[in-house]
């Protein structure tokens, strides 16, 4: 009987679950440090995630337990030497408590990219893939892009120095986790979906970088986040295995206001090890009353096992207001990365999240296959 | 350091935490538990409307709620019961506090104020 009744809220939770856990392929930050000192390292935009560079595409082969060309296609659709292309596809399977419990399959990401080199240090950067479509207006919003911007840079081809990027896409704040259901994405300020339209400035080099980004809402669709803002934040390489930052964010929306200040630490330990922490201080201001401060925070341990694997041990701290008692909430995630081909991603993602550390409310957690091809 | 600092934050917030006397209006709901918990990625925002409801705006929020809310009476409010059953609970992710559900529930029982003003 319960397992009948499983099957059918299984198949309900289905289209929900896809919203509860879609995802964007984003850089793993794990990389920095351990692989090379910044983002543009091994991606070409400036923010990490999205498509590769020649050095990026040369460590998704070495750090893949079976390489294969890691190219486009293979290498097998060349492009001229002005166009990268790409894309991603991922999707996710398994068990979810919400507090009930249930089997759920869903789609994550299908998207594709295209990087256009420009004359006098210009291009332009967009992708556009398949998404959940807007009510009222399904037949003309199935297919969306979630990031399109035009990027100058000071030193064309180059990983350092100044950009500018103006467009549709997430200001650079935090850690930049890829996963995004951790709570400094989800309530930190970079929440699935959460990109805008903003103007950056960014600069880059091989001791620290500077994002600052002004941003408006997305004024032709609704997203997530409704506010107009700016973000900043900095990052300082102390050395090859230590790098320190500061965060700022200020949004405002037609109700409320929010002012996020914190600060990052990445270190970089022996045995190939990676721990990054960070944690915000959130004041919120809602109108025409209320002013709940918060806390967001995450501590990420990472370790590369052997050649093709990746484990990351994080744990999870948010308190929506701090001023009243058992509403906090932690998570402890722990989510092992398979790295079979050069475009081959597995990855068993595992969550246990609990309220006022169990005396709040309900448990609830999930274990989950991913599958993530890269194009 | 920084993990010292934080901890020494979270302990002082600790030390005069109160109870749960948070204002129980429609506004500050919306801020503070219904757009952040439930409004999120694409299910009840605007853009999605998962079932019809949408929760990221006060003005959206008053307009859905108004379907599933009975001023003065919890147990017969929908949105009281999805927040607290065990099938099909939501939010679907993660569920809420006791302590949200609380002023969700208290807001219902003082008769749910604003939930019929025009904005």
């Amino acid at each position: 009987m319960k397992s009948a009744a499983t099957g059918v809220a299984g198949a309900t939770v289905v289209a929900a679950a896809i919203g509860v856990c879609s995802g964007t392929a984003a850089a793993y930050p794990q990389y920095q440090m351990s692989r090379d000192q910044t983002c543009t390292g091994c991606h070409i935009s400036p923010a990490g995630g999205g498509l590769l560079r020649e050095n990026g595409l040369a460590v998704a082969e070495s750090t893949s337990q079976w390489g294969t060309a890691p190219e486009f296609f293979y290498g097998k659709v060349p492009t001229p030497s002005w166009l990268v292309l790409g894309g991603d596809l991922r999707g996710a399977m398994g068990y979810v408590k919400t507090p009930e419990e249930l089997l759920a399959g869903f789609p994550m990401q299908i998207e594709a990219y295209g990087h256009a080199t420009l004359p006098g240090g210009f291009s332009l950067y967009v992708d556009a893939g398949a998404r959940e479509s807007e009510v009222g207006k399904e037949g003309s919003t199935h297919a969306w892009s979630r990031e399109h911007f035009l990027m100058w840079q000071q030193k064309p081809g180059d990983t350092t120095g100044l950009f500018l990027r103006a467009g549709r896409f997430m200001p650079v704040f935090g850690l930049r986790i890829a996963e995004h259901p951790t709570y400094i994405r989800k309530w930190g300020g970079t929440p699935l979906y959460g990109e805008t339209y903003g103007l950056a400035v960014e600069y880059i080099a091989p001791k620290f970088e500077l994002h600052a980004t002004g941003f408006i809402k997305d004024p032709t669709i609704d997203t997530p986040e409704h506010n107009d803002g700016g973000a900043f934040l900095g990052e300082y390489r102390l050395n090859e295995k230590l790098s320190v930052g500061a965060e700022f964010m200020y949004t405002k929306s037609d109700f409320d206001k929010k002012f996020r200040g914190g600060g990052l630490v990445k270190a970089f330990l022996p045995a190939e090890t990676l721990l990054m922490f960070e944690a915000q201080y959130v004041y919120q201001e809602i109108a025409p009353i209320g002013a709940p401060n918060q806390i967001v925070a995450g501590l990420v341990g990472s370790k590369f096992l052997g050649t093709a694997y990746m484990l990351d041990v994080g744990l999870n701290y948010f308190n929506e207001n701090i001023r009243i008692t058992k509403l906090n909430r932690e998570a402890l995630d722990v989510n092992l990365h398979w790295f079979t081909t050069s475009h081959l991603e597995l990855i068993l993602t595992t969550r246990v999240e609990m309220l006022a550390f169990g005396d709040g409310g309900k448990t609830s957690g999930y274990a989950l296959g991913q599958l993530h091809y890269r194009l | 350091m920084s993990r010292l600092v934080f901890l020494a934050a979270v302990a002082c917030a600790a030390c005069d935490q109160t109870d749960n006397d948070r204002p129980a209006t429609l506004e500050y709901i919306t801020a503070a538990i219904l757009q952040p918990y439930c409004s999120q990625n694409v299910c009840h925002s605007s853009y999605a409307r998962v079932k019809g409801y949408a929760f990221d705006t006060v003005a959206e929020a008053r307009k859905s709620l108004q379907g599933i809310v009975v001023p003065n009476d919890p147990e017969s409010s929908l949105l009281s019961i999805v927040l607290t059953r065990n099938v099909k609970r939501m939010p679907y992710d993660a569920p809420l506090a006791n302590k949200d559900i609380e002023l969700i529930q208290q807001w219902i029982m003082q008769g749910a104020p604003g939930l019929t003003e025009t904005p």
